[in-house]
C-alpha cells in the first residue's frame, strides 16, 4: 500500500501531467498551475532566507552582521517595492525603488561578473602551480591561444592565426561540445525515466 | 541487464572518482566536526534544468543516511527555491529511517539567491565563513560556479565537482581535480550506492552513446 502512495500515484499524476502538457488545449492551464507552484515556491523561498539568517542573526557567529544587515535591506526593498506598486504612490517612493536596483543590485551584479574573469585566471595559475601534467599544459595554451588571436590589434597580419583559431574553435571545441552535449542528452533522457519509473530499493 | 540483475549479478560501471570518495569525504566531515557543502545550482523544477538538478538531488539521497549516521548532515545551498521542500524531504526522511528526527533541522537547506551570479557569490560565502570541510559542486551551473570553487581553494577545501554545462565544465576544470563532466553527473547514484536501478541506467547511457557514436562515424560511407 506505501509503494502504491509513495510510488505508484505521484508517477502516474507527473506521466498524466506530461501527456495534458502536450495538447494544445490543455497546455496553457497546466502552464498557468506550474506558475502558480514556482510562485509559492518563491514565498517558501522567502521564508527559509528569513528564518535562517533570524537564527544567525540571534546567536553568536562569524556572520551576524551579514545577516542583519540582510534582513534590514530585505525588508526595506519588499516595503519601499510594495509601496511604489500601489496607485497613490509618491515619485519619491518609486525613485527610491528603482534606485536599489540601479545604484545597488545591478553595480553589485556586474561587480561580480568582473569579478568571475579574476577568478578564472587565478584558477588557470593554481593549476599550473598544482598539476604539471600535459592536459593543464594544453588547456592553459588554447586558452591564451583563442584569447592572444581574438583581440583586433591595428598593423598586425592575423590572418595565419585567425585561420588556426577558427580551427580551433569551430573543429576541435565544436566537436568536443557536441561530444558532450550528447552524453549529457542521454543522460538526461535516462535520469527523466528514472525518476519517473516507480522504484525498488535495490 | 534486467536479467543479470535479477540473477543477482551485479553491473559493473566505469569508476568516477568525483563519487567514490564521498561517503568517506562526510565521514572526514564527522571527524573534524565539520560539515559538508553540496552546492545544487540554480537549476529548479520549473526550467530546462529540472533533470540536471534532480541529479543533484539523487546524490544528496545517497549521502543522506550516511551524513545522519555520522551526525553531520550537509549543508545543502539552492539556487531556485522548487528545490527547498525535495532537499528538505530527502533530509527529514533521512532523519526519520533512523529515528533521529530530534536533529533535523529544515535550516541545512538554503536558498541564497535567485540570479546565477548571487547564488556563487552567497553559496561563496558561506563556504568562506561556515565550518565546511568539504564542497561538492553538483547541479546546473554557469561560467559562476568559479566563484565558489576559488573560495573553496582558498580555504584549502576537498573539492567535488560534476557539471554538465561546458561553461561551467570550462571555469571547474583548472580549480577542481575531481571533476565530473557531462554525462558522468548523472552516474553519482551509481558510484556512491552500486544499487541496480542506477547501474543499469548508466549501463544503458554507455551503450547507447556507443552506438550513437558509430553511427555518426559510419554514417558518412553509406550517405
Amino acid at each position: 500500500m506505501g509503494n502504491i502512495v509513495k510510488q505508484w500515484i505521484p508517477a502516474s499524476i507527473t506521466a498524466l501531467v506530461c501527456v495534458l502538457t502536450l495538447y494544445r488545449q490543455t497546455r496553457a492551464t497546466m502552464i498557468e498551475w506550474a506558475i502558480i507552484v514556482a510562485a509559492f515556491a518563491f514565498l517558501l523561498g522567502l521564508w527559509n532566507v528569513g528564518r535562517v539568517h533570524v537564527n544567525k542573526a540571534l546567536h553568536e557567529g562569524k556572520s551576524r552582521i551579514q545577516s542583519l544587515v540582510l534582513l534590514i535591506a530585505a525588508f526595506l526593498t519588499l516595503v519601499l517595492t510594495f509601496s511604489s506598486l500601489m496607485p497613490n504612490s509618491s515619485q519619491a517612493v518609486r525613485s527610491a525603488s528603482s534606485a536599489i536596483f540601479n545604484y545597488f543590485i545591478s553595480p553589485v551584479g556586474a561587480a561580480l561578473a568582473a569579478l568571475i574573469v579574476v577568478t578564472l585566471t587565478l584558477a588557470a595559475f593554481r593549476m599550473l602551480q598544482v598539476r604539471r601534467d600535459w592536459r593543464a599544459v594544453v588547456f592553459v595554451a588554447v586558452a591564451i591561444f583563442v584569447l592572444t588571436t581574438s583581440i583586433p590589434l591595428a598593423n598586425v597580419d592575423w590572418t595565419l592565426f585567425s585561420s588556426l583559431r577558427a580551427v580551433v574553435v569551430d573543429v576541435f571545441a565544436m566537436a568536443g561540445m557536441r561530444g558532450l552535449l550528447l552524453g549529457v542528452v542521454l543522460g538526461t533522457v535516462v535520469t527523466a525515466i528514472r525518476t519517473l519509473w516507480p522504484r525498488s530499493d535495490s | 541487464m534486467t536479467i543479470r540483475a535479477r540473477r543477482s549479478q551485479r553491473i559493473r560501471v566505469r569508476p568516477l572518482p568525483t563519487f567514490q570518495n564521498l561517503r568517506h569525504e562526510i565521514g572526514r566531515a564527522a571527524e573534524s566536526g565539520g560539515t559538508v557543502h553540496i552546492a545544487l545550482g540554480n537549476g529548479g523544477l520549473a526550467g530546462g534544468d529540472c533533470v540536471t538538478s534532480f541529479a543533484g538531488l539523487e546524490a544528496v539521497a545517497e549521502l543522506a543516511d550516511t551524513a545522519v549516521l555520522y551526525n553531520a548532515p550537509p549543508v545543502i545551498t539552492v539556487g531556485d527555491p522548487t528545490l527547498i521542500p525535495l532537499a528538505q524531504d530527502i533530509l527529514r526522511e533521512a532523519h526519520e529511517r533512523h529515528d533521529l528526527v530530534s536533529r533535523y533541522s529544515p535550516n541545512q537547506v538554503r536558498f541564497v539567491a535567485p540570479s546565477p551570479i548571487s547564488y556563487a557569490a552567497c553559496a561563496a560565502d558561506l563556504v568562506m565563513t561556515e565550518d565546511v570541510t568539504t564542497t561538492l559542486i553538483i547541479g546546473a551551473f554557469g561560467p559562476e560556479v568559479s566563484l565558489i570553487a576559488d573560495a573553496g581553494e582558498r580555504r584549502g577545501l576537498n573539492q567535488l565537482a560534476a557539471a554538465a554545462d561546458p561553461n561551467a565544465i570550462g571555469s571547474l576544470y583548472p580549480a577542481i581535480e575531481d571533476l565530473a563532466i557531462g554525462e558522468e553527473l548523472f552516474g553519482a547514484g551509481a558510484q556512491v550506492t552500486n544499487k541496480t536501478r542506477y547501474t543499469i541506467s548508466v549501463k544503458v547511457e554507455d551503450l547507447v552513446r556507443l552506438i550513437l557514436a558509430i553511427v555518426i562515424i559510419a554514417a558518412p560511407f553509406f550517405v
